[in-house]
């Protein structure tokens, strides 16, 4: 088991009135799944995935990860809980846009104590395995849509993460590009990497092996 | 890592190029300003702060307890006899100013001179490059040169042995023995002189009832010696000497403190500290209004920069390390910023020696100790000036990338805009510093002084004999020459030839400074000056002359002579009536004059009284020229000395420019200051024009959004530059007060001053305004006309 979340509840209040983002989520996740979350806009998809990413909290529950208990941890141990088992993976991509290519696959690993000539070693893999060498050195604004998104993958990837979150990863591409990353997906799904994913298209969701579904905050059986 | 951080930061500072730009250069404007000024504040600190022996050194300086007028003179013997009666004291000299014109290879020297005593090579370290000057040759005085002077007027050769002559305007010339020559003296001593002119002391006795010289006296206490029980003890001495015309008291003043607390005396070589504090503060400010722009500057950037902090931190990092990744990055702005500085303040060290009139013993470039303190001094503010916004940068939370919201912090901006009010106060306030001084030096300079300034000539210190009547003469013939006076007195050095404590009718047991000046009865016509009531001087009347050849019994019929009083001198001295013999003043007023300014406006008006002299032996002349053509006058007038006097040497200058340089001190701080709130005023501007750029950046949403809802272009330009209008006018309001304080206290200490008028205040404030509108208003308007169909694609 990599994670489990019992009677997950997320609210904010507003104007003396409660408003719940999630409601009692229950879940647990075997390491290997491919996990695809899917709801209407507003029913709590992106926010559930920023709990499991710890990059949020939540208000009242359970969630423990690889048998830590993640609600009982401090700011600092859950960060570095996540800074080595998780990447993220965004449907804007969200590159550093005053980094290269190259620099921006490179980030992750700068946070990490890691020889200069391993980290190169690291970055050139991946720049390979994606096929992106003679990107290396454009920023980000010179790339296409399904380019940026695979700089994105690559680096998600690069810290070689238990766990990838992925939201929408295909959103803002088109239907051709969309394909690819979800070929890439799971490629790397079948190699054991875990994914869960934020999606809108049932098409998407079918690569996956199990699907959530969401409304409200709350999970629809 | 940290190559990772330069080459990132370095790609920000090229990629951004109006933030670099505007940071870079107002940094190092900021710097290289700083280091300038800096560099004269520690060259005055530095004044007589070399000598091996400065701890024991002093001058003996004397306070009249009756006038309470202190002086750095004292009567010249002092010395030797301290030296015998007291065992504490080790050695002494004079040291003693004096501006000796000599002649080297027929042609006319004047060098700045020290007249010393053989006692000279104990108290300062010298260092002889040749003969040994420091035995004393009797016979001649002895002559010793500075290194500069040899090569100069003997280069090649060996000057020691050489006997040399000098010029004296007023008596015989002497013959001097060159004995040596030294390394030349510091620049930063008030003792900066390019010889010495070594004598033994002449006369020891302070009662020979013979005229007894005043001099300039430093001892050398010997080490472990209490200055403070010496004094005493001196003082307890000299009160129980009999003889003794004056009540004085006497002090020790520390040699290192002689350059910068001298104001009560009077002095050549001497610093400001007032002034160095002004101009301290205003370099200091100008940094830090260069900073401030750094900071506002880099934490508006956040509104850009919060997306990639937020994702750095997704992925792993930590906010000690953005935290450190931005210091990195205001470290390299800070770094160019100091490079590009020095080298200005290198290129502009030569204009500042130029502006100061001497060269600089230290320099940032010159000295390596002073060149690591200025790189330490940058670190110190490029982490202080960075930590703030890196604070700021480094905060935005990782949550807000993935919901894309990112809220302006509030506090932050309340920051940046106090921020900007204080850099807006800074500017307010030198502006209205720079104009008030400016009036207030062009009052000075406008000021009716009761005479004619302008055109006024002066011809040194000469010894006449019986032949000034007929020099008069011959120079009157001169076309072009209106008057001409010899007399003892000119102005703006003292108030006249000497002066009287008088018994003050108004207030009984006090006493008044009076001046008199003695000079030919032409002084009144020369100087133009004005009769209020009664009548002039008569030439053909003998009696009103004093003859200098009379003896001082002759003198007994003094209080009879006839003289003129100044209006000022009627009212305080309680002078009603004309013609009638005043005891008091030893005279006979026989006509009332207008006020005039005998000294500089530095001193208020004191009583005035003019007698005329016949013949006077010694003075100097005045001469009332016509505008025309001044150049040709002086160089007849200086063929017609040299045929009176060949052995003298012609110098002259211009009252009018002799006044000036009494407020030197001023004109100079007027210059700085008007320099440095131009540039206050531009780094201030820069940063605005900074600020709106990125500003408008993250509005051309909202710019786009309102003109399709039909605002006008001016609607636009006042709802941006409202804000920007709003933080002025408070800096405006915050700076008047303090701005009026604080000059208010500079004009206190002019006896003739400005009142400052509401319009000044007024005038600051619109200068102000209208530059910042006009910098904010063409970023305004350039994005306002921009289509709004263009910016609301893009987004």
């Amino acid at each position: 088991m990599l994670l489990q979340l019992n009677n997950i509840f997320k609210w904010v209040n507003s104007g003396g009135r409660r408003t719940f983002l999630l409601k009692d989520i229950n879940l647990t996740v075997e390491e290997g799944e491919f996990i695809s979350i899917m709801g209407p806009s507003g029913s709590g998809k992106t926010t559930l995935l920023n709990v499991v990413g710890m990059l949020d909290g939540f208000n009242e529950g359970e969630y423990n990860f690889m048998d830590e208990s993640v609600h009982q941890l401090k700011e600092k141990h859950r960060a570095n809980l996540y800074k080595e088992y998780i990447g993220f993976v965004f449907q804007a991509y969200h590159l550093i846009d005053e980094l290269t290519v190259y620099e921006n696959i490179e980030t992750p690993l700068l946070y990490k104590k890691m020889k200069s000539s391993e980290r190169k070693a690291l970055v050139a893999d991946m720049l390979d395995r994606f096929n992106i060498v003679g990107k290396k050195d454009l920023f980000p604004e010179q790339l296409s849509g399904g380019q940026q998104q695979l700089v994105g993958i690559a680096r998600a990837l690069i810290s070689k993460p238990k766990l990838i979150l992925a939201d929408e990863p295909t959103g803002n591409l088109n239907s051709k590009q969309g394909e690819e990353i979800m070929d890439l997906f799971k490629q790397l799904n079948e190699e054991g990497v875990t994914i869960i994913q934020v999606t809108h298209s049932e098409k998407n969701a079918a690569y996956g092996s199990r699907i959530i579904e969401l409304l409200d905050g709350r999970e629809i059986k | 890592m940290i190559r990772n951080y330069f080459k990132i930061a370095w790609r920000n500072i090229r990629f951004n190029k109006t933030y670099s730009v505007i940071n870079i250069a107002g940094l190092s404007i900021g710097l290289a300003s700083f280091l300038l000024v800096f560099t004269v504040v520690i060259n005055e600190y530095s004044y007589d702060k070399q000598w091996s022996k400065g701890d024991r050194l002093f001058r003996l300086t004397s306070e009249n307890t009756a006038t309470g007028e202190k002086r750095v003179s004292t009567l010249s013997p002092l010395a030797p006899l301290l030296a015998e009666n007291f065992e504490q004291v080790e050695t002494y000299s004079e040291i003693l100013h004096r501006s000796v014109p000599f002649v080297f290879n027929e042609d006319p020297v004047e060098l700045n001179s020290l007249q010393v005593d053989p006692g000279i090579w104990d108290l300062l370290d010298i260092k002889t490059l040749q003969g040994t000057p420091q035995k004393f040759n009797a016979g001649y005085p002895n002559l010793v040169i500075s290194e500069k002077i040899r090569d100069r007027y003997f280069p090649h050769t060996n000057p020691v042995g050489k006997i040399i002559r000098d010029i004296s305007n007023f008596g015989e010339s002497s013959e001097y023995l060159i004995t040596g020559v030294i390394e030349d003296l510091p620049v930063n001593t008030h003792l900066r002189a390019e010889a010495l002119i070594i004598d033994k002391p002449q006369n020891t006795d302070l009662n020979s009832g013979r005229f007894v010289p005043y001099s300039t006296n430093y001892i050398l206490l010997k080490p472990g010696v209490s200055k403070s029980s010496l004094i005493t003890a001196i003082n307890q001495w000299y009160t129980n000497l009999e003889n003794k015309k004056e009540k004085i008291k006497f002090s020790l003043q520390p040699i290192q403190d002689i350059y910068l607390n001298s104001d009560e005396y009077y002095q050549e070589i001497k610093g400001n500290k007032r002034n160095i504090n002004i101009l301290t503060g205003v370099a200091i400010l100008l940094l830090l209004i260069a900073c401030i722009n750094f900071v506002n500057l880099s934490t508006v950037r956040t509104l850009k920069k919060n997306r990639n902090t937020g994702l750095r931190k997704i992925l792993g990092a930590s906010r000690k390390k953005l935290i450190f990744q931005f210091l990195t990055e205001s470290f390299l702005f800070f770094g160019l910023s100091y490079i590009l500085g020095l080298i200005t303040y290198h290129l502009f060290l030569p204009f500042l020696e130029n502006f100061l009139g001497n060269s600089l013993a230290l320099t940032f470039t010159g000295n390596l100790r002073l060149l690591f303190l200025s790189f330490t001094l940058l670190l110190s503010i490029s982490l202080l000036t960075g930590i703030y916004p890196a604070w700021i940068i480094s905060r935005p939370d990782m949550t807000h990338v993935v919901s894309n919201r990112f809220k302006t912090n509030r506090r932050s901006e309340l920051f940046r805009k106090s921020l900007v009010v204080a850099q807006f106060v800074i500017t307010v306030g030198i502006i209205i510093s720079t104009l008030v001084i400016n009036n207030q030096l062009e009052f000075l300079n406008q000021k009716d002084l009761g005479f004619n300034k302008e055109n006024l000539l002066r011809i040194n210190y000469t010894a006449w004999g019986n032949k000034g009547e007929a020099f008069k003469k011959e120079i009157r013939k001169i076309p072009g020459v209106e008057a001409a006076s010899i007399g003892q007195w000119i102005p703006s050095s003292a108030g006249g030839t000497w002066s009287a404590d008088i018994d003050d009718p108004g207030s009984p047991g006090n006493t008044i400074k009076t001046w008199y000046i003695d000079a030919d009865k032409d002084l009144f016509s020369t100087m133009e000056l004005e009769i209020v009531k009664g009548r002039s001087l008569r030439n053909d009347y003998s009696s009103e002359q004093i003859d200098p050849s009379t003896s001082e019994e002759e003198e007994a019929g003094i209080e009879n002579r006839p003289v003129l009083i100044t209006s000022y001198t009627a009212e305080r001295l309680n002078i009603e009536k004309l013609d009638q013999a005043y005891e008091e003043i030893q005279g006979i007023p026989v006509g009332v004059i207008k006020n005039f300014h005998n000294q500089s406006l530095r001193n208020p008006l004191a009583p005035t009284i003019i007698r005329s002299a016949k013949e006077l032996q010694y003075g100097n002349m005045l001469v009332r020229v016509n505008t025309d053509s001044p150049r040709q006058i002086v160089s007849r007038i200086a063929q017609e000395y040299n045929a009176f006097y060949p052995e003298n040497l012609f110098n002259y200058s211009w009252t009018a420019k002799d006044l000036e340089k009494e407020f030197r001190a001023e004109n100079k701080l007027r210059t700085v200051l008007t320099w440095f709130s131009l540039l206050i005023v531009f780094l201030s501007c820069l940063g605005l024009f900074g600020l709106i750029t990125f500003i408008i950046q993250t509005r051309t949403r909202e710019i786009s959004i309102r003109k399709v809802l039909g605002a006008s272009v001016a609607r636009i330009f006042g709802i941006f530059s409202k804000e920007s209008l709003i933080l002025i006018l408070i800096a405006i309001i915050i700076a008047t007060p303090v701005a009026w304080y604080l000059l208010n206290t500079w004009l206190s200490g002019f006896p003739y001053r400005i009142e400052m008028s509401f319009l000044t205040f007024l005038q600051s404030a619109l200068i102000v305004i209208l530059i910042a509108l006009s910098t904010i208003g063409v970023r305004i308007i350039r994005a306002a006309l921009k289509s709004p169909a263009e910016n609301l694609r893009t987004e």
